[in-house]
């Protein structure tokens, strides 16, 4: 039949295959089934899964009655109605002493960090005693105090300067920083430097600096000096005035390195400079030789060494008596 | 005692007992058949049709009144079932793996593979149908209906039922097609 190929929808053979189909359909479906393999093909690919699927179907005989028990007691245990009743996990009720607590908790906790951030850097303070004492100070700088010296400085420099402030005696080795200057206050002193090293020595109401390397600017006051190497000043506490002078050798220094370094040094000079180092107590007997100088370099030697090399070098004496050293 | 739809609808709305465990029972059956086409585990498919009543019983208030509430059920268990496995979808991707060796060491004989292989194309191109062709297929092929009864029971006309049967078969049979072929192909090879 013409109509038959193709044209029968799948809704007729389904019907015709559940046995729903008309007599004149199912004839039309026989007709068209004859017609063609391809047809039939069809046609059994369709009963083939409609046979099929039966087995897909629950095989298992289930009860009912005791499903509708078992139902009964799951909405028994749901409380009244079987409506689960909203409970609001957290009381809607605004605890305003909760948010206060929080805030002040974030005020405080903000303004001791923002103190902790600002205050300047704790301050340390070292005290020699009766030793000499090296201490790094945190930008490089080397310090070496004498015996019965102090010095505060901040652990870390913060700002513009580098503040600290110094009792005693002390050998500066300054780590250039042109950005921060390097500020040191003795007594109602001001030592400024960029990078240099140069010793302090604030002892019986006087200050003395003395540069080894680069300048220093000493100030009091209005007054102000630059020291450039192998210069001094000395500053009585009770006067504003000061000027330089030149020295020659490193006396100084000694406390540092353990060296006594003479250069045309007047023997007025080295004495003192002996008494302090040893704690001895030397006397020029003879107002003649302070003035004659002596070059030579002491390193480490003891007492009756240096003395030996005075009394060598100038052709004098040196006489005990009573615990003085005369020299004559 | 028979009631009309809309009666027992209303019946529940008013909170009858009697009549929740009436529509329970008389539908449960069908309903747990239809929920094991997809879940293949009786109480997960009690479970889903239980999940469906409880509902109906918390909100019954809300039940609508028109429509047939065989054809709500089924959609509803439908529902409930599909969204159970994308639930269980995650847990299925690790589980395939073990599960497909297990079926191939309970099974050696090639026709057995393939019986099972076609039973599951079969299953799961009827799991793909469109959701009222698929209820429709349900209750032809399984509870045995007539189309003038799946009609009466759902609320539709014969044409309907006669179309989405026709829709059931060919969109199943399109997705098999290949798979019949080749079974095809190995029955006459043998």
């Amino acid at each position: 039949m013409s109509k038959s190929n193709n044209h029968i929808s799948d809704d007729l053979l389904v019907k015709h295959l559940l046995g729903e189909a008309t007599p004149a359909e199912t004839a039309e479906v026989e007709e068209w089934l004859a017609a063609d393999e391809v047809n039939l093909a069809h046609f059994n690919q369709l009963k083939r899964i409609w046979d099929e699927s039966l087995q897909l179907a629950n095989t298992s005989t289930v009860d009912e009655d005791a499903a509708y028990n078992r139902l009964q007691n799951r909405i028994k245990r749901t409380p009244d109605n079987g409506e689960a009743k909203v409970v609001a996990l957290q009381p809607k009720k605004t605890n305003w002493l909760t948010i206060a607590a929080a805030i002040m908790v974030i005020c405080t906790v903000g303004y001791l960090a923002v103190n902790y951030f600002n205050q300047p850097a704790a301050l340390v303070t070292v005290a020699s005693n009766d030793k000499v004492l090296t201490d790094t100070l945190a930008d490089g700088s080397v310090v070496t105090m004498n015996k019965r010296s102090q010095l505060s400085y901040p652990e870390k420099f913060k700002g513009d300067t580098r503040a600290v402030s110094l009792q005693g005696e002390a050998f500066f080795s300054v780590t250039p920083d042109k950005t921060k200057p390097f500020i040191i206050k003795v007594n109602d002193v001001t030592i400024r430097v960029v990078g240099t090293s140069f010793n302090i020595k604030s002892r019986d109401g006087k200050t003395e600096v003395i540069v080894a390397t680069g300048i220093v600017n000493v100030a009091k006051k209005q007054n102000n000096i630059n020291l450039n190497p192998g210069e001094k000043t000395e500053i009585d506490n009770s006067k504003t005035g000061f000027s330089k002078q030149s020295v020659k050798g490193k006396l100084y220094s000694y406390y540092v390195n353990k060296e006594l370094v003479c250069d045309q040094t007047p023997l007025s000079e080295l004495v003192p400079a002996l008494n302090a180092i040893y704690g001895a107590n030397i006397v020029i007997g003879n107002k003649a030789i302070e003035k004659m100088p002596i070059t030579t370099v002491f390193k480490d030697q003891s007492l009756e060494q240096v003395l030996m090399v005075i009394r060598e070098t100038f052709k004098i004496s040196a006489e005990r008596k009573n615990g003085q050293i005369i020299l004559k | 005692m028979e009631y009309s739809d809309s009666t027992v609808i209303t019946l529940l709305k008013q909170g009858s007992e009697k009549v929740f465990e009436r529509v329970f029972k008389d539908h449960f059956k069908s309903l747990h058949a239809y929920a094991y086409t997809f879940m293949k585990d009786d109480e997960l498919a009690e479970e889903v049709v239980q999940n469906v009543f409880c509902r109906i019983w918390e909100k019954r208030e809300q039940l609508k009144t028109d429509g047939s509430l065989k054809a709500y059920l089924y959609r509803s268990v439908h529902n409930e079932s599909l969204n159970y496995l994308k639930h269980q979808k995650v847990k299925a991707n690790f589980e395939v793996y073990y599960t497909g060796q297990m079926e191939q060491q309970e099974d050696h004989s090639a026709k057995k593979i393939m019986a099972n292989e076609l039973e599951r194309h079969i299953r799961q191109a009827m799991n793909e149908l469109p959701q009222q062709c698929r209820i429709i297929f349900q209750l032809s092929r399984f509870e045995q209906l007539r189309y003038q009864q799946i009609a009466d029971q759902m609320g539709l006309s014969v044409k309907t039922i006669e179309n989405q049967m026709g829709k059931a078969l060919k969109l199943m049979r399109l997705k098999l097609a290949e798979f019949l072929t080749l079974l095809f192909l190995i029955w006459i090879n043998r």
